[in-house]
């Protein structure tokens, strides 16, 4: 039997398959088909420290093996999740990971003191979105800036923090340096690539908001290579994520040095796809005979 | 609600843009399905990633079967259109609330309204709600080769009309949904088609003072209410004056005075 349990920055994970911020809500509409429990952690809806209610439909777009979204991070708030969600996922047995987003630092650093004292295991910085004029953009594409952003949090925060990177960046390993550098205990990557869907009849993008971000498996081979730079820049850990959708797609990103994988889109095509990831996982490691999942993180041969 | 594996029992033609699926469904019905609700169906074809969300059209408890009722119009629906009798599709469903969940116990005549592709839901919803109050069902169609979904009901139950004169009376739906509001004032109207339709409805039942709720449209992630991208503007008491709420999951069926259309 391989071992599937990991460990971030000393937080233990039954096993290495998260959910993705955005894609499962607080995990309750999930938990209906599948008990949550079964999964290694869950990153919540990206959070606001005030209520938001988002950008005008529609919101969602396909592309061919991908998706663009335009949700501008809907959320009820730091202090309604705090009240509402956390106990109920407490319940669970799984990492409950909060996701952060603001405007300016000090929007961050007061999630994180409020955040502090609750029952949440690990803060992800969401300083990425591509969907939030004002926020995501401005921090996660300058080096100075998540330096800046990530200093400041780290300062207040008691949970590890984990800094999750935009792909639109100029140079993925000098933002991975430059989070570590400021603090920061672990990062994750990557958040959606900025893209277009355009409807040549109604000479419109689909999109109320024109732009969105792209996920799903059309973005698999961005997100390895810049997992695999991202991982091989630092020493913290990094958990990886873009267009996972099966066992072997989250051992591609732990064999790039990733510890830990999440996953989101696919949850929109097939409602059981991480408990079934977690299974092929483990298949996968049984027929490469390898005695832990540890043992892939890494474990990548370059040509 | 289940993810489960339907198998198609018949596709067939219904109208010149749209075909008839059949499927048996055993998962479904463990926890029920009811008129006004809709599956998420996968599309078979891995390039495309989303799947896709259509009313329920009919339900057969004994034979665990549903009909959907489908416009071929993209690559998803045209992938669904070429699946034969025999193969698997996943469903998720059902899903959203249900055309009952709106009408009082106390009510006794119902009118069922449907444009177009929304025809399939009412028309599922008429035979469903049928044994427990006296439905009539309004249908607006763009021409005679997209009538459907009117077969097997008395005709004085029915009243279509098309935008050419094809079929029925040339005129849109509202005109004879006036007409018998004025003759025989129902409890409740239950609607679902073009948002142009369901507001000119909504208008209507206001103005008679008729408790009316819309089936609404958007386009879906997760179908479970998690994603929070197939929402619709609903008014409420923000300091914005509106709110965003689900249509998967608040819906698909809302209050026609709360939506802000
Ligand atoms: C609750 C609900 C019930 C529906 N019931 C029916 C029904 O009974 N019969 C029927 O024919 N159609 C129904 N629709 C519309 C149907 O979902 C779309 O026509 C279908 O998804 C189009 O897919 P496509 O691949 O053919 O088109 P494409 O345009 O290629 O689809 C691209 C993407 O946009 C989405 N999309 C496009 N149009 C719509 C739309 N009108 N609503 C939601 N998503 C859309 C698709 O799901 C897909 O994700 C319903 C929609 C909703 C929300
Ligand atoms: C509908 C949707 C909403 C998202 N919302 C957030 C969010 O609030 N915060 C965040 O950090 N990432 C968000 N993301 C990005 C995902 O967490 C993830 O980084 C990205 O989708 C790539 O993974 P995937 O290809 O497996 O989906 C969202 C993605 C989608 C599709
Ligand atoms: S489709 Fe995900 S919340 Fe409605």
């Amino acid at each position: 039997m391989p071992k599937l349990g990991v460990e971030i920055c000393g937080v233990k994970f039954k096993n290495p398959v998260i959910a993705a911020s955005g894609t499962f809500g607080f995990g309750r509409e999930f938990d209906a088909l599948y008990d949550i429990s079964v999964l290694g952690g869950i990153s919540v809806k990206g959070l606001t420290l005030q209520k938001r209610l988002g950008n005008p439909p529609p919101r969602i777009a396909e592309t061919k093996s991908g998706i663009l979204n335009s949700v501008g991070l809907q959320n009820p708030g730091v202090d309604a999740f705090i009240n509402e969600d956390l106990p109920w996922l407490k319940q669970k047995d799984l990492v409950v990971i909060a996701n952060i987003a603001g405007s300016t630092v000090e929007d961050y650093v007061k999630m994180a003191e409020k955040l502090a004292p609750t029952a949440v295991d690990m803060l992800e910085m969401n300083i990425s979105c591509p969907n939030v004029k004002e926020s995501g953009v401005a921090f996660g594409v300058k080096p100075e800036k998540i330096f800046e952003v990530t200093k400041a949090v780290c300062g207040a925060a008691r949970q590890p923090v984990i800094v999750k990177l935009s792909p639109n960046a100029a140079d993925i390993a000098e933002n991975a340096r430059a989070a570590e550098e400021a603090g920061a205990q672990a990062l994750s990557l990557i958040n959606t690539l900025t893209g277009m869907v355009v409807d040549v009849y109604r000479k419109r993008p689909v999109l109320f908001n024109n732009f969105g971000g792209m996920s799903g498996a059309a973005v698999r081979p961005i997100a390895l290579r810049m997992v695999y730079q991202a991982a091989h820049a630092v020493k913290i850990p990094v958990i990886g994520m873009g267009g996972i959708t099966s066992g072997e797609d989250a051992a591609a990103f732990m064999l790039c040095g990733a510890r830990a994988v999440m996953v989101g889109t696919q949850n929109f095509s097939d409602p059981m796809a991480m408990p079934k990831i977690v299974s092929e996982l483990h298949r996968y490691l049984e027929k490469t005979g390898v005695v832990d999942v540890n043992d892939i993180v890494d474990a990548l041969v370059m040509n | 609600m289940k993810e489960c594996l339907a198998r198609v029992v018949d596709n067939s033609p219904l109208c010149d843009t749209m075909f008839q699926l059949t499927l048996r469904c055993d998962g479904l019905f463990e926890d029920g399905a009811e008129a006004g609700q809709f599956v998420n169906i996968a599309v078979n074809n891995p390039s495309l990633p989303l799947r896709r969300p259509i009313s329920i059209y009919a339900i057969d408890r004994q034979k665990r079967e549903i009909r959907l009722a489908v416009q071929a119009k993209g690559e998803g629906t045209l992938a669904l259109l070429r699946s034969k009798k025999g193969d698997e599709l996943s469903l998720l469903g059902a899903l959203g609330n249900a055309f009952s969940w709106f009408v009082p116990n106390n009510a006794k005549r119902v009118f069922l309204v449907g444009g177009g592709v929304g025809v399939a839901p009412v028309r599922c919803a008429f035979d469903e709600l049928s044994a427990k109050y006296d439905c009539s069902l309004f249908a607006g169609y763009r021409n005679v080769g997209l009538v459907y979904g009117l077969d097997g009901i008395e005709k004085e139950r029915v009243f279509a009309v098309s935008d050419d004169g094809s079929f029925g009376e040339k005129a849109l739906v509202t005109k004879p949904l006036g007409e018998q509001i004025e003759k025989n004032k129902p409890d409740v109207i239950l609607a679902c088609g073009p948002a142009p339709m369901l507001r000119a409805v909504s208008d209507l039942s206001e103005k008679h003072g008729i408790a009316c709720a819309v089936s609404l449209e958007q386009r879906m992630g997760c179908g479970l209410g998690a994603c929070l991208v197939c929402s619709c503007k609903v008014k409420a008491k923000t300091p914005e004056g509106y709110a965003y709420r689900r249509v998967c999951a608040d819906g698909p069926i809302f209050d026609a005075r709360e939506v802000i259309f």
